[in-house]
């Protein structure tokens, strides 16, 4: 048997202590009755004595026994399958929309979306009968099945409302159904409906119409998807859509960041005025202010601000970007993180003694030193050394951020491991062919590091022709910056000879250059650091890039994109599971501890934004970790109920083109809706008050008979 | 107490004339600051009602003849004489004063209970009597009644004695006829009943080792004992010869236990304390009272003795009538 309302029926089962305290205390309380007959009186005792206990027992029994048929129909039992009354039959599975989006506030009395997805499951509960059984699941990403399968302690499932909170994440409505039906379905029983509650605004951040749901449902009788109707209120609203840093390596005395603002529609009819102000963690320097102003019908503007950071301390900064306050609060900051260093060493393994002057005999490695400081800025930013094979210890390591190695040929097994090494602790490594060879035999080592990624050849390969360097389609962000001048400066670049290289099927996005069919430098992800191949030498024996401009834009944005590698500080969208700097074993800040598994991702998604540290297992910082608000979950566009309807009549799809899909309903008001199944519980509490009520009135019969105030007295005749 | 005294004398006097069932009514009594003051209005009272002197009547020896006038009583007539002489004459006789009269009255706990409170039957606003009763108790309508008996027996010219009992004859005033008898009486009455319960066989025994000819002994008692001491205590006295008036004092809660709520009763002579509702077990109760009181009264008739009940809420006139004719009927057996 359950209860709707256990807590009742607790405290009506504890209302039977009444009776039993108000029988204590009468006796301690009534004073002695000084009687003179005593003698009758105890004759009298004696003679009744057992019917008297008898009757007093049977009285309190009657008492208690009616509070607790009170306490019972007022808790609203129900019976389950095979009872007395047969089962009620429905399980209500909650699915509630607790993404960022559901944080827009609704009124001036600060009521958000998730406040009322949260009252209407309050009012469903109201209508479940105690056969049913309620489950719990929360749509923001990564969704979470709270209670599933569904349970009958609906007391339990309304404490665990009262205790929701909304996140930042962003809504998986589809993976919420999915997740769901994954263990509904399994456990479905004959004889029990199931009914879904969806219970969102379906803004566009919610509901995302465009993309088809999963069938999570398909082809499965007995579920009925309702859902709240989709918001129709429009939100005044300005978000940070994007916020980031033009480099994260910073090495001068200002970062650059990138800050995108989105009008929502309602906002765009009008113009208007937004302050974006960014300022740099704890820095004494002052913060940057910016007004934009948005011309009527205009919706996005990207603007850049210069942040002054201090360089004087070599850490990790975060920049954070703030807007005015609007009814969206979550999209109102965001969080940059940058890595402040005074220069980045640049280690190279190349030949040793003395090259020749001429240019045409140029290595490769004087080319790389020439372009990486050609000019007095890099020169101060940059800082190359010559690194010695064979001792490629740990010191000398962590002095360098970058490693190009222009003569693998020179790295004997120990080396290549600690290059290894190097690029998983989050350095960035360069290997080029050595010039002078026409086998290579370092190749399989690259292959290796890079778990197949990169597979090259071992021979070079001379061209009948030169062909032309050109940019890949697909983008790579380390050339972000220079995208736009990048190709017309590759136009008179070409490759002589090059090394035949691959790049998996799988994993096409890691190609830098290209030089007509064949891959000319290609990225590979070792560890948590980067391995960047060219297949050429820069040496005017393969190609004519090092006599060219866009050589020194490759190489300077390579080192610089790439060495940004290496910073300890991570920018992460929530919902998802964070990625932790080197060594740590722990995120935290304040009272929040998150624990870094050993893949070295935080234990927990962060359904936050807002800044961790990172900490290694000796209690040191070792990095930072920002978490912000991805632009998908920061749409608070109204989507027409068709939209949403059909969106969620996906979760029915079948493959069978003649199956109707069944519709999903949508309700304005859950408190009124008609629960299927309604009615059992009502007549078993009926059923409980005529009980009480025939147990009140026979204990009246008892007391009033017990008592014998029917009985006749016969009082003497007083009088004169 | 003296003011109060003064205050509820001249009260008395003010009702003096009225009727004599008003004096004898307890409300009345309890009017009355002291018990010598009560008995004589009582006996006045009594014998206003009986409207002849308290010095004719029954209790006389033959004297003389005098010849019959209009409006003699009939009874007196000597109708031997009128049926020798045809003359009609009236017997005349003298007062008969050696009757012994002794009181016992118990004094036992359970004489101490009342229901009726003080104030209201006094009428007079006082919350308590002399003895800080705050209740007409059974034991103030039984020193009342045995006052107002000593009283009229004293003016009758009997010598009359007193005993106070419970467990024990503990207190005891020899027979005298005197005037100040009678307020020695009313000192001993004056004391408070003790917490012992009645053994009235033994009391019995202490009184019969102090009287030396007949009596008629006036036992007044709730008589809450064991019938059969009772009917040792009658078997004894009978068999000495005396004559036995038991008047039984009860108050009116006892005979109806019209009583409402669970309470702990406590007996007062010691027999514990109970917890009990009155309704669930008053059938029984009054059936064991009734029966007992029924036994009482039958052991009493068993011996030829009277036995009458005064209710605490009654007047006392027929009490006391009773016993006139008792006296009478005794000083008639005695003249045969």
């Amino acid at each position: 048997m359950s209860f709707l309302h256990p807590l009742l029926l607790s405290v009506g089962l504890g209302a039977i202590a009444i009776p039993i305290a108000i029988h204590l205390l009468m006796r301690r309380r009534r004073k002695p009755v000084a009687w003179a007959a005593m003698r009758f009186l105890l004759e009298a005792y004696r003679q009744q004595q057992r019917r008297i206990q008898l009757e007093q027992w049977l009285l309190l029994f009657m008492r208690c026994l009616l509070i607790a048929l009170i306490a019972l129909a007022i808790a609203r039992p129900g019976l389950e399958e095979g009872g007395l009354i047969g089962a009620s039959g429905r399980d209500v599975y909650l699915v509630i929309d607790d993404s960022a989006v559901s944080q827009v506030r609704l009124d001036e009395g600060g009521t958000t979306a998730f406040d009322r997805s949260v009252e209407a499951a309050r009012a469903i509960l109201e209508t479940l009968d105690p056969g049913d059984r309620v489950g719990l699941a929360l749509a923001s990403k990564p969704v979470r099945s709270v209670v599933v399968p569904a349970s009958n302690d609906v007391g339990a499932v309304r404490r665990l409302l009262d205790e929701l909170e909304p996140t930042e994440a962003p809504a998986d409505l589809s993976g919420a159904l999915e997740a769901l039906s994954a263990k509904v379905i399994p456990s479905m029983e004959d004889g029990r409906s199931v009914q879904v509650a969806v219970l969102s605004e379906f803004r566009s951040g919610s509901a995302e119409t465009p993309t088809p749901i999963r069938a999570s449902f398909s082809g499965v009788d007995g579920i009925e998807l309702v859902a709240s109707q989709p918001a129709t209120q429009t939100v005044e609203d300005v978000s940070i859509m994007e916020a980031s840093a033009l480099r994260r390596l910073v090495l001068q005395g200002s970062a650059l960041v990138r800050v995108t603002l989105r009008r929502s529609i309602e906002s765009s009819m009008h113009a208007g005025i937004s302050t974006v102000i960014a300022t740099v963690g704890d820095s004494p320097l002052p913060a940057v202010s910016r007004e934009v102003r948005f011309e009527p019908g205009q919706r996005e503007i990207t603007l850049t601000l210069d942040v002054a950071v201090d360089t004087a301390d070599e850490e990790l900064e975060v920049i954070t970007v703030a807007i005015d306050r609007d009814a969206f609060q979550p999209g109102n900051t965001r969080h940059v993180v940058v890595s402040v260093e005074g220069s980045l060493g640049v280690g190279m393994i190349a030949e040793q003694g003395i090259t020749s002057n001429a240019i045409d005999e140029w290595p490769a490695a004087r080319w790389i030193r020439f372009a990486l400081t050609a000019d007095a800025q890099s020169a101060s930013e940059l800082t190359v050394t010559t690194l010695d094979p064979s001792r490629l210890d740990r010191s000398v390591l962590d002095a360098v951020g970058v490693i190009i190695v222009t003569r693998p040929d020179r790295l004997d097994s120990q080396g290549w491991g600690s290059i290894e090494r190097f690029a998983s602790g989050g350095g960035v490594v360069f290997v080029m062919p050595a010039g002078d060879q026409l086998v290579q035999s370092w190749t399989d080592r690259v292959t290796e590091m890079t778990g197949g990624v990169i597979v090259i050849d071992r021979e070079t390969h001379d061209l009948e022709e030169p062909i032309a360097l050109s940019l890949p389609e697909t983008e790579s962000g380390l050339f972000a910056m220079t995208r736009s001048e990048l190709p017309a400066l590759l136009e008179r670049v070409s490759v002589q000879k090059l090394l035949r290289m691959r790049s998996s099927e799988h994993d096409a996005s890691g190609i830098l250059l290209r030089a007509g069919e064949q891959v000319a430098a290609m990225s590979a992800s070792v560890g948590r650091g980067r391995l960047i191949c060219f297949a050429f030498s820069p040496e005017v024996a393969w190609t004519d890039l090092p006599v060219r401009p866009a050589f020194v834009v490759i190489m300077q944005e390579l080192i610089r994109e790439g060495g940004a590698d290496g910073i300890q500080g991570y920018e992460t969208w929530t919902g998802e599971a964070a990625v932790a700097p080197a060594r740590a074993v722990r995120l935290g800040r304040g009272d929040e501890r998150i624990e870094v598994t050993e893949d070295g991702l935080a234990a927990n998604a962060l359904r936050r934004s807002g800044v961790l540290d990172a900490y290694d297992a000796g209690n040191r910082s070792v990095g930072v970790v920002a978490t912000n608000i991805a632009p998908v979950a920061l749409s608070l566009e109204t989507v027409e109920s068709q939209a949403v309807q059909e969106w969620l009549s996906g979760a029915f799809a079948s493959e069978d083109a003649d199956m109707e899909e069944p519709a999903v309903r949508l309700v304005d008001d859950f408190s009124v809706t008609a629960p299927s199944g309604s009615g059992d519980s009502t007549k078993l509490s009926m059923l409980l008050f005529a009980l009480a009520a025939m147990v009140a009135v026979v204990e009246l019969a008892m007391a009033r008979f017990f008592s014998h105030s029917s009985s006749s007295r016969s009082t003497p005749e007083a009088g004169l | 107490m003296s003011s109060a005294s003064s205050g509820s004398f001249s009260n008395d006097r003010a009702v003096a004339g009225a009727d004599a069932g008003t004096y004898l009514h307890p409300q009345t009594l309890a009017r009355l600051a002291s018990i010598e003051l009560r008995a004589k209005l009582i006996v006045e009272g009594v014998m206003n009602g009986m409207h002849r002197s308290p010095y004719h009547g029954f209790s006389v020896e033959f004297a003389q003849h005098r010849p019959y006038t209009a409006g003699d009583d009939l009874r007196h007539l000597d109708w031997k004489l009128l049926g020798r002489s045809d003359k009609l004459h009236l017997k005349q006789y003298e007062q008969e004063t050696n009757l012994d009269l002794a009181l016992l009255v118990d004094s036992s706990g359970s004489m101490n209970y009342g229901s009726r409170s003080y104030a209201s039957a006094s009428g007079t606003g006082d919350a308590a009597s002399h003895r800080g009763s705050a209740v007409w108790t059974k034991y103030d309508h039984a020193t009342a009644t045995a006052a107002a008996i000593a009283f009229l027996a004293i003016r009758q010219g009997d010598r009359v004695g007193l005993g106070m009992f419970a467990d024990k004859l503990f207190d005891a005033i020899d027979r005298s006829s005197a005037r100040e008898q009678w307020r020695k009486i009313v000192r001993t009455l004056s004391v408070h009943p003790v917490e012992q319960g009645t053994d009235l066989p033994r009391v019995m025994d202490q009184t019969l080792g102090k009287l030396n000819n007949r009596c008629l002994i006036v036992l007044v008692s709730d008589f809450y004992t064991e019938p059969e001491s009772i009917r040792v205590a009658l078997a004894r006295a009978k068999h000495r010869r005396h004559d036995v008036m038991l008047m039984q004092v009860v108050d009116e809660k006892e005979l109806t236990f019209d009583l409402d709520g669970a309470a702990p009763f406590e007996g007062l002579e010691g027999e514990g304390r109970v917890r009990v509702d009155p309704r669930s077990i008053r059938s029984a109760y009054l059936e064991a009272i009734e029966t007992h009181n029924a036994k009482v009264a039958k052991i009493a008739r068993s011996f030829g003795f009277d036995y009458h009940r005064l209710v605490t809420e009654d007047w006392l006139g027929p009490s006391l009538g009773a016993f006139m004719n008792r006296r009478a009927a005794m000083l008639k057996r005695r003249s045969v």
